[in-house]
């Protein structure tokens, strides 16, 4: 496939996801971040974000498991995962988040299920779009095509 | 004879150009400064923050704008460095970290003298969070996640120049 398909798959899956509300302005930052001298930057973050999302999510789905529930330590790890969504621009999770943190004040057993339910779709569904961005970046780099927002590095 | 004298950092001014009295040998005081290019100080920021991602990030953003970063993933590291003798331009504070919170770690800071400019980083805008950290010892307060914009506002505001490099 040649560069100016695949950088249109680019741009066609971006505007989705921000029209989505997947994403927000803060992933545009970190694009920003990415330059010649960190030129996998963005793709470090995303894994990072991916990884650190899974061990928390089997955190929370254990300490949910536990009756009683601790909601101190769901709250902690709510926290964990409200942080890093935040940091990479994954609004939907995050406001699930912000959701999943006024069950945990209040104690509502059922609310913390079913906000662990939402947070492990809207995760899943990021990270699917997510990683096929990456993929679309890695084919378009290796073809020597320039993402759009490396553009005058 | 030719003397070569090394002496302990000084900080400015620097040093005068050899005297003609001693032109004729290499008589020099060569003080070793830590300065980047351009002569300045370059400015260390001290991430106070648990979250590995967010330092991650941050740490970068810092990079481009030519800081110094020295990171701790709590209030008592952050302390601790402090304690051991560390001075830093400017502290971010989260605020929610296991250990000692932002709110303790600010506290503490203050009880020992310290007076660097302590920015509270938060990803709640609520008015209690506020006044609780300003209460604690802060300067300025930011919502998370902290844009390299509202970065740079933050370091002029309080008096850290960088060599900023200009916004592309």
């Amino acid at each position: 496939m040649d560069v100016a398909k695949l950088l249109q798959q680019h741009v066609d899956l971006m505007d989705d996801m921000f029209k989505e509300g997947l994403l927000d302005e803060q992933f545009n930052q970190l694009q920003q971040l990415q330059d010649e001298s960190n030129p996998n930057f963005l793709e470090e973050v995303v894994s990072l974000f991916f990884e650190d999302s899974q061990r928390i999510l089997e955190n929370m789905t254990e300490t949910i498991g536990k009756d009683p529930i601790d909601y101190k330590v769901i709250d902690s790890q709510v926290h964990q995962f409200k942080g890093s969504s935040s940091s990479i621009g994954a609004q939907r999770v995050k406001n699930v988040c912000v959701t999943f943190r006024t069950c945990c004040d209040k104690e509502d057993k059922k609310g913390c299920q079913d906000a662990l339910e939402d947070v492990g779709e809207e995760y899943n569904l990021i990270k699917k779009k997510l990683e096929t961005m990456l993929e679309l970046e890695k084919q378009i780099v290796a073809i020597g095509g320039t993402l759009p927002f490396m553009e005058g590095c | 004879m030719h003397l070569i004298l090394f002496l302990p950092f000084t900080p400015p001014p620097p040093p005068p150009p050899p005297p003609p009295l001693f032109s004729q040998c290499l008589l020099w005081v060569l003080v070793v400064l830590e300065r980047n290019a351009n002569g300045h100080r370059q400015r260390k920021v001290l991430l106070v923050e648990d979250t590995r991602i967010n330092r991650i990030i941050l740490r970068k953003v810092l990079q481009n704008l030519n800081l110094l970063c020295d990171e701790a993933e709590n209030g008592k590291i952050a302390v601790d460095l402090h304690v051991q003798g560390n001075s830093y331009d400017l502290i971010l504070m989260d605020k929610e970290m296991p250990v000692m919170d932002g709110h303790e770690a600010t506290r503490q800071l203050r009880l020992m003298g310290v007076k660097t400019p302590i920015i509270a980083l938060t990803g709640n805008a609520l008015q209690s969070d506020r006044e609780l950290f300003f209460e604690a010892g802060v300067n300025d307060f930011q919502t998370k996640p902290l844009s390299r914009d509202k970065l740079v506002q933050l370091l002029i505001r309080h008096g850290v120049e960088s060599s900023i490099p200009a916004a592309g």
